[in-house]
This record gives C-alpha cells, structure tokens and sequence, in this order.
C-alpha cells in the first residue's frame, strides 16, 4: 500500500509540474510590452569606439543615437535627422560641415553623473568632439578610426601623438588628460550646439558614416566614472537603457524615461506592382504612425550559440524572430519562396530581403602564375626596391640589399614580356570564373538563398546596374577548357607538361568554409586544375596574407554604408593587404576612376550622373582584369512570429528596436497552447522504471536468500 | 604530512613554468602581432592603426620579453583583460565557474554514486542477468555519442515533449529547470563508462581472499560489501576521481554550449576561437594548479583510506 501511495505522489507532483509550462524559459512578464530577440555571441562590450561587428552595432543602436539615422520605413535608404537639429551644412569648397545639434536631449540617468544626483545631463556638441577623439586615440584600440582617416584637419595627428602616451600609470592620466584637451582643428564645438567639421579633402560620406554608432556621443562623466569599465555601463542618449548583462547568457535592455521626443514614421515604402510587393500601408507597417517613440517597454536578448536549440527556441516561440539554420531549411520552407504549411499555420511570416554582401573568390594578384602587374606599377616597383636595397646596404644589411637588387633586376627581366603574361594570366582567371558553377554552389551550400554576382555591387545597392552581365560569371565549361588551353594550359596541363597545381588558403576550419573549399575544388578539376586545400585559422590565413603567401582564397565584403565606394575600395591599389584590397589588385586606371569616383556625392544630380558613369567604367575594368571569382549576393531570411509587429529589414539602420513592438497577450497565448507537455510517454517510462525496479530488487532479494 | 604538501605544491613551479612556455609558444611563434591586430581591429585596418595596436599591446616587444611578463602577470595572479571582449578575466572566470559547478557537481556526485553501487551489485551477482544487465546497458551507454544525447535530448525531452527549456540558465533557485536536461545527458554519457570501471576495481576485490574468508565466518553480505570491499576498493576510484574534480571547474565544452549555460567550459571554447591568449593563458594556468592540488587531495585520502600508505 505504500508503494502505491508513493507511485501515486509521484505521477501527481509529475502532473502538477507539467501544468506550469516546464520547458518556459521565462517567468514574471506581465503587463510589459517585451521583444524576445536572440544572438549567438556574446558581444565585445559596449564602448562605442569598437563598434565594428554586426553584434555589436545591433545592440548599442538601442543604446546610443547619432547625428543621422536612415528612414526606417523608406526606399531607396535615405539619411534624416537623429541628434542633429536638421540636415549639415556645406560649404563651397566642400571642405566645411556645420550641424546643429537637437537641444533638450539628456542622456539616461545615471551614477556616473554626481553633479546632478544621478540625472542625466543635457547632451552638447563637447560631447560629440569628446567621443570622436576617443575614436581616435589609439589607447582605446578603436576599430573604427578608418572612417576619418585621412579626412580630418588635425585628428590623424591626434592619432599619432596618442601612440606616444607614457604606460606609466600617473604620467599616463596627465599625458591624456593635455592630449584630449587639445585642440583639434578639424573638429570644434562652435557653441553647446553646433558642430563643424574641417576637412583635408572633400568626403561626400559623411553624413553617411555619421549615422554609424562609431561617431555616438559618449559623456566624459560616464567614460571618467566607470573607467576600463565603461564597455559594460554604457550610457547614452537612445530609446533604451542597459537593465542587465549575464555574459553569455542573457542582456536585457529597458525604455529609457529621459528619452527624448520621436513619433513613429508617417511615410513608408509604396508598392511595387511589378515586384508584387504590397506597400508598407497594406502590411500593416503604418498602423502605430504618430506613436511615441519606443513602442516596447522591454528587449530581451538570449544568447544561444548554437543554431539548433535557437531554431527549437524559435518554434516553441521563445523568440520573436530567427533566421532559418542551413540544416533546418527543409523543415521549415516548402520553396524558396513559399513556408511550409506547419509554418503557416502557426501564422509565423517570411521576410526575404537582399542583405548587400558580396562573396568571392580572391586571386592573389602578386602571385606569379595568377596575378597581375602594370607595366607601369613594375617600373615603379623596381624604383623602389632599388632604393630600399641602397638604404640596406648603407645600414649595414648587404644580405637584404642583394636580394632586393634580384628581385628587382628579375622584375626589370620581366618587364618586356609583362603586357604578354598579364593576359594569359587573365585569361587564366577567366578560364576559372567560367568554370565556377554559381548556381550550383547556392543549391548545394546556400539553400538557394543567393543569386550569382555579377561584380563587385550587389544588387538593389545604390549604383547597381541591374542591365551588367559580367561575360565571366556565366557557367560555361566548354568556354572555360577553350580559355584555359589559350591561358598555356590546355586540359589542365602546363607548358613544362605537369599538371596544373594551385593552392586554396581556407580562413576558418569551419564546416562550411571547409565545404566552400571543397566544392572551389571539384569545379577546377572538371577542367583539368588541381587545387590543393590548406586549412588555417583566420589569425593563420591573415598572416599568410600578409606575406603574400596566399594563392586562392574565398571572402565576402558586407556593406559599411549606402555608397558604391564600400564595394569599390576593395580593389583601389593603395588599399592593398593589409588594407581591405585583400587581392592586392593595382591598376592605375581603376584607382584613376576610383578617386574621382570617391569624391562625388550621391545627392548632386550632377554628380550622381558622372558617379553613375564612373560605377560603369570600374566595373568593367575589374570584372575584365577579374581578380575575383564574383560569387553570390546572399538573400536574408527572417522568420517572425505574428505577434511581433513593425518588423522591417534593414540593411544600415540598427536603432530599429524604437520601431518594433509586440502583443504581450498573444504570445502567452500561443506559447502556452505550443507548449503544452506531452505526459504519456513520461507515465510508460515511469511505469517501466517502477517495475525494473521492482524485479531487480526482488531478484536480489531471493538471490540473498 | 605538512612537509610533504608543501613539497608537492613546489611542483607546482615547473609544471605551471611548462604548461604556460607551451601554450605562449602556441599561441606567440604560430602567429604573430600583426596576425592578431588585424583579426582585433578588423578588415578596414591599415598598417599604422596594426602599429598602433602592436605598440599598445607589447606585440613590438621581444619575444622573451612578452614571455617574462606573461609569467610575471600570472604569478602576481594579475589575468588582465580579453582581448577579444575586453571583459575582467578574474571576473569572467568567477561568473563561469558558479554555472559550471552548478551543472557538473551535482551531475558528477549522482554519476559516482549510482556508478559504484550499480558496479557493486554487478560485481556482487557477476554472470547472473542482474550483471550482464547492468553491463550491456553500461556498454550501450558508452556506445552512443555524447553530441548524440545532447542532441536527442533536446529536440525529444525538451522540444517534443516540453518537460524541459531548449536551452537557457538563470541565476538563483531558477535554475534548477535548466540543469535538470543536461545534468541527466551527463549522467546517461558517462555512467557506463564508470560502472565498466569501478565494476573491474569491485570485481578485484571480491575475488580475494579475505572476501571468502569473511563470508566462511558467516559475516553480513552488506558488512562485506560496504566495510571491507569498498573500503579496498577506493583508492583506484578516488584517482579516477580526483583527475575529473579540475573538470568540475572547467565545465563540460558541449553540454554548455548546446545548452546556453554560461560556463567556463564554453568560454574556454570562444577563447580558442578568437585566439584570445590572454584567457587561455589563465583558464591554463587555473586548470594547472587544479590538477595539482586535485593530485594532492587524492594523495591525502590514500592515507585515510589505506593505513599502509604514508606521506612523507
């Protein structure tokens, strides 16, 4: 009897437990409007001044505003006012940028703010200037001082001097504290509200890079009061504030009550009968127009690491949104397009958008077998090395010096035969592009999610020409094997009668990148080439690199910002590795183009014109030199339960969270309904357990006897 | 006995000396400043900001300069900052060790208990079907992956069926839903193996003499077992113990990472991945010692256990 009393407990308290949602992760949410999101890292803080990764920028958008923001709701992306007081000032000579700046903004209230008791203080220009010398200041390790580089009256000395601060600690306070109260020319705070910015150069991206969280004003109170601990207590002027932050478990963001006053966009996107795109009215994407600005009380971010478990997150409806992992692709669309019925039933939406990335194949330009050199860019190379060896030779070095006069008298050797090798070369690489089967590698590696790139602007990117058909981002094998005997090498074999061998540098050891490799593998050897695969680490591969010792490898470029510039750098010679032309592609026509290009706004019709024509005549050079392997332009997949409301991708805009909003009560609803434990197979397995051991212990008993 | 631990925590010295020269080497000579200033500062950084970085962070220095003050740093238990988060080490250690302790010590106590007294029964009706039970489940149980019962049971147990979360953590008596899943996975993965083990150490000491000679003088079958064959039996199973307490510490690198627990076993993993040598340097440094102490404690109950060893 007592058995069966205890059994009986069990099976209750089981029963009992069930009916208070055992697999919810979360408890004491009610009454708040709270946006579940998930990422898979934990992020590197959040100090302004390393705001280069995606993760990052996702959150401290929430967080910290900027001068400019891009429009939420329209297209083509547009900049507006965020902080500033109104759009910038330019001057004549392009060289000047006046901004005012929003008065009445305050910063979340805080500790670190002592003369107020903790309020936040009122935002002024000082601060924008304060935190764009911490940009530049390389104590900080500031991943994005490249934005001013170069541009800055004064800030690149800024930068150099802060390299000269004493590590000793006390010196070191005194030698920050006169090195940030220095002027800098370039930019001054004219009064509590107005900016100016001094330029070297004209910089048609301003504006452009001013909406990045890099150029966020940070207050000296917070930065002073928390210290190295700054990247932790963010404190900024945003829709949010940071609540809580358990490393690599969970951060938790609230409304941040000093915000200041935003109303929710009244424009949005008008609809495309030819794309059969409702407009954003149809979808719903106006309903909250004239709200007050943030719609949500509460975001919550669960960081989960793994792909599987957030999915399963994701269906039990945990989380609002998710993207959808490559293994479950079939689980949850029915084509490429369409959601399948379980999907649908459970009213989850798709949104499918461009995501402006391009992916590659690089050629290391300087390789001897792939690469490409301009006479011109020869000549100059041999006048270089030959002082650099006469600048050896008198340090004391004959070794160095020697060497670099062979390499020099090599190339000099060369030279005649240059304009002859340079096109077998290219026709190499053609050779290669053509036998590169696009389509198939999104298939097989992309889940279809992808389209073939054309060149080096992905498609809808401002400046995209939709009517260029690059000749060698076509899948055409007999044309390959045809370039490829021209290229020296027919079916694969060399003049010296061995077979052609080249070798692909992975930058991860990741399953895809090692799957990537493979398939750039089986491709080549349709046409006769070998390719050999050596796996690195990033930190191997970049050093690789940056000793020329890479041959192939595969890369993608996201978009920084909305200019045909971010695409185009990449291949602009002074930029070479360790800069991002990563193929180390020189030719002085492109970088006579580029820099004309990179000097014309995207607003001046003019200019728009004259920039659209030098976007043509780029992109016909490189796809023609093809230093790449122009592979795909990703296509982003969004899964977002119904109850999630005013999601709209974005490609550059990361303070989208003010925007969003939910339906507290549905969500509980549904959850609860999707979560309801399933108890029989817990009872047989119980029953099961009882009576093994049951047997077991009558067993042992008799067998004691 | 006091002479002899402060003997062997001097060992500590050239173990702690090797293991740091090996991992700085690992990650100092394999790549260098520039490598890791780039993958630090990102794909938009220029010679002069790679410069810079090397400059700010003693990569300019040489090399057995660096090694130096890396063992200078540890010794004064100074761990520094990530260098990929820039996040207090001490700190990121201190709140990775709770979630890992609070998954794996229980776990692991359960696993060791349930262990010995199915290996004692085992080893107690050997060739009957209680033993070959018990040791074609064990062997089972070793058989299957555990990223096979990570996985099942968390798209079974916890998707499926709803009787756990998918994944999550949460500080205080919460979290007592989110271990329950991946305490059970451990448990499941690595009994076998223990029951396999402690049943051969059982199975050795049932089969000595004085085993038969206390069951001619009629003694009580749980006098023989728990008195005299665990007690003869423990010094095997507490070194098999005591190599898996540093273990406890260092949490479990799946279980974690599939779980979302935010342990020291899935940091280590992400330092590996972002070649941050500042946290492997530590998290080395702390696992050393802990195997050394760990060492010296299974030194320590030898003694009690066994009155014939001696600490000197």
């Amino acid at each position: 009897m007592n058995r069966v009393k205890v059994l009986s407990i069990i099976i209750l308290a089981f029963t009992a437990c069930s009916c208070g949602e055992m697999s919810n992760p979360y408890s004491g949410e009610t009454g708040l409007i709270v946006l579940h999101n998930y990422i898979s890292q934990d992020p590197k803080g959040f100090d302004t001044v390393r705001a280069s990764d995606v993760l990052s920028n996702s959150l401290m958008g929430q967080i910290y505003e900027r001068l400019f923001q891009y429009s939420y709701l329209e297209r083509p992306y547009k900049l507006e006012p965020c902080l500033a007081d109104g759009m910038y000032e330019l001057s004549d000579d392009k060289l000047t940028y006046t901004i005012r700046i929003k008065k009445g903004v305050h910063y979340a209230d805080d500790p670190c703010f002592e003369a107020t008791g903790g309020k936040g203080k009122e935002l002024v220009a000082g601060d924008f200037v304060y935190a764009w010398k911490r940009l530049a200041d390389a104590n900080n390790d500031p991943e994005g001082f490249w934005i001013f580089k170069g541009y800055i009256v004064g800030l690149d000395d800024f930068f150099k001097d802060s390299q000269k601060i004493s590590q000793e600690r006390g010196k070191r306070e005194k030698e920050l504290r006169e090195l940030y109260a220095r002027k800098v020319d370039g930019i001054q705070a004219l009064d509590d509200y107005t900016i100016q910015f001094k330029l070297t150069k004209p910089y048609p991206r301003l504006p452009l890079v001013l909406a990045m969280n890099y150029t966020a004003p940070v207050s000296r109170e917070a930065v002073e009061y928390y210290g190295k601990e700054y990247l932790n207590h963010p404190v900024g002027t945003g829709p949010f504030m940071l609540q809580k932050w358990d490393h690599w478990h969970k951060i938790v963001m609230e409304r941040n009550p000093n915000f200041r006053e935003e109303y929710y966009p009244s424009k949005g996107e008008a609809a495309d009968a030819e794309k059969n795109k409702p407009s954003d009215e149809e979808r719903g994407l106006l309903a909250d127009t004239g709200k007050r600005l943030p719609l949500a009380d509460k975001l919550v971010y669960t960081i989960i690491k793994q792909a599987q478990p957030a999915w399963l997150y994701f269906l039990n409806g945990y989380i609002d949104l998710a993207g959808i992992p490559k293994d479950s692709w079939s689980t949850a669309m029915s084509s490429l397009i369409d959601l399948k019925p379980e999907m649908k039933d459970k009213k989850i939406q798709l949104c499918r958008y461009l995501s402006f990335s391009v992916y590659y194949v690089a050629f290391n330009m300087n390789d001897p077998l792939l690469g490409y050199k301009h006479p011109d860019n020869a000549m100059r190379d041999i006048k270089e090395k030959r002082t650099e060896a006469d600048k050896a030779e008198k340090k004391g070095n004959p070794e160095k010096a020697k060497k670099l006069r062979a390499e020099a008298d090599a190339l000099e050797k060369e030279l005649p035969f240059l304009p002859e090798k340079n096109a077998k070369r290219r026709t190499l690489r053609h050779a290669m592009s053509l036998a590169y089967n696009r389509p198939e590698r999104i298939r097989i590696l992309s889940n279809g999610r992808a389209t073939p790139a054309q060149g080096p602007i992905p498609p809808e990117f401002n400046f995209y020409d939709e009517k260029f058909k690059n000749p060698y981002s076509q899948f055409d094998l007999e044309k390959s094997k045809k370039l490829l005997a021209e290229a020296g090498y027919p079916g694969g074999i060399g003049p010296d009668g061995k077979q052609l061998v080249l070798n692909y540098e992975t930058t991860g050891t990741s399953t895809t990148t090692l799957q990537s490799a493979d398939f750039f593998r089986q491709e080549m050897k349709r046409i006769g080439i070998k390719i050999e695969i050596n796996q690195n680490t990033w930190t191997e591969f970049q050093e690789k690199l940056r000793k020329n010792l890479a041959q192939i490898y595969a890369l993608g470029w996201i978009a920084d910002y909305a200019d045909p510039e971010n695409f185009f750098q990449l291949f602009y010679g002074p930029n070479k590795s360790p800069n991002p032309n990563n193929a180390n592609y020189e030719n002085p026509e492109f970088d006579r183009l580029y820099k004309e290009m990179a000097d014309l706004s995207n607003t001046d019709p003019e200019e728009k014109k004259r920039k659209w024509d030098l976007c043509r005549r780029m992109e016909k050079v490189v796809t023609e030199d093809a230093p790449w392997i122009f592979g795909q332009n990703s296509i982003s997949y969004t899964l977002v339960h119904s109850w999630r409301r005013n999601f709209k991708p974005h490609a550059f805009a990361d303070n989208v969270m003010k925007y969003q909003t939910a339906d507290p009560a549905l969500r509980l609803k549904l959850s609860r309904e999707w979560n309801k434990p399933t108890l029989w197979p817990a009872y047989i397995a119980l029953v099961l357990f009882v009576l093994f051991v049951g047997m077991f212990v009558y067993k042992v008993r008799k067998q004691s006897e | 006995m006091t002479a002899y631990i402060v003997r062997r925590l001097f060992y500590l010295v050239p173990i702690v000396f090797g293991v740091c020269l090996i991992t700085f080497l690992l990650f100092n000579v394999v790549t260098t400043g520039d490598a890791i200033a780039k993958q630090r500062l990102g794909q938009h950084a220029n010679q002069e900001q790679i410069d810079a970085y090397k400059k700010t962070h003693g990569y300019d220095k040489p090399i057995f300069v660096r090694f130096f003050t890396s063992i200078y740093d540890l010794i004064t238990f100074n761990f520094g900052r990530s260098e990929v988060t820039h996040q207090k080490i001490t700190s990121m250690i201190w709140d990775g060790m709770w979630p890992s302790l609070s998954l794996m010590l229980p776990a692991f106590i359960f696993t060791v208990m349930t262990g010995i007294t199915f290996a004692l029964f085992s080893a107690l009706y050997r060739n009957t079907w209680i033993d070959r039970t018990i040791v074609v489940i064990s062997i089972i149980g070793m058989s299957v992956s555990f990223l096979a019962y990570i996985i099942i049971g968390q798209y079974v147990l916890a998707y499926q069926l709803k009787y756990f979360p998918v994944a999550g953590y949460e500080w205080g008596f919460g979290v007592f839903k989110f271990l329950i899943l991946p305490g059970l996975i451990y448990v499941l993965a690595s009994l076998g193996r223990r029951v396999r083990f402690f049943r051969t150490v059982m199975l050795d000491e049932i089969n000595q003499d004085y085993v038969r000679t206390a069951r001619a003088k009629g003694l009580n079958q749980n006098v023989i077992l728990f008195k005299h064959v665990l007690k003869n039996a423990l010094i095997p199973i507490i070194t098999q113990i005591v190599v898996t307490l540093p273990f406890l510490f260092m949490g479990s690198l799946l279980l974690e990472d599939f779980y979302g627990i935010p342990g020291l076993g899935a940091m280590a993993l992400n330092a590996v991945n972002g070649n941050d040598f500042a946290i492997i340097r530590a998290l080395t440094f702390i696992g050393a010692v802990m195997y050394v102490i760990a060492n010296l404690v299974g030194d320590i109950c030898y003694a009690f256990v066994d009155p014939r060893v001696e600490l000197r």
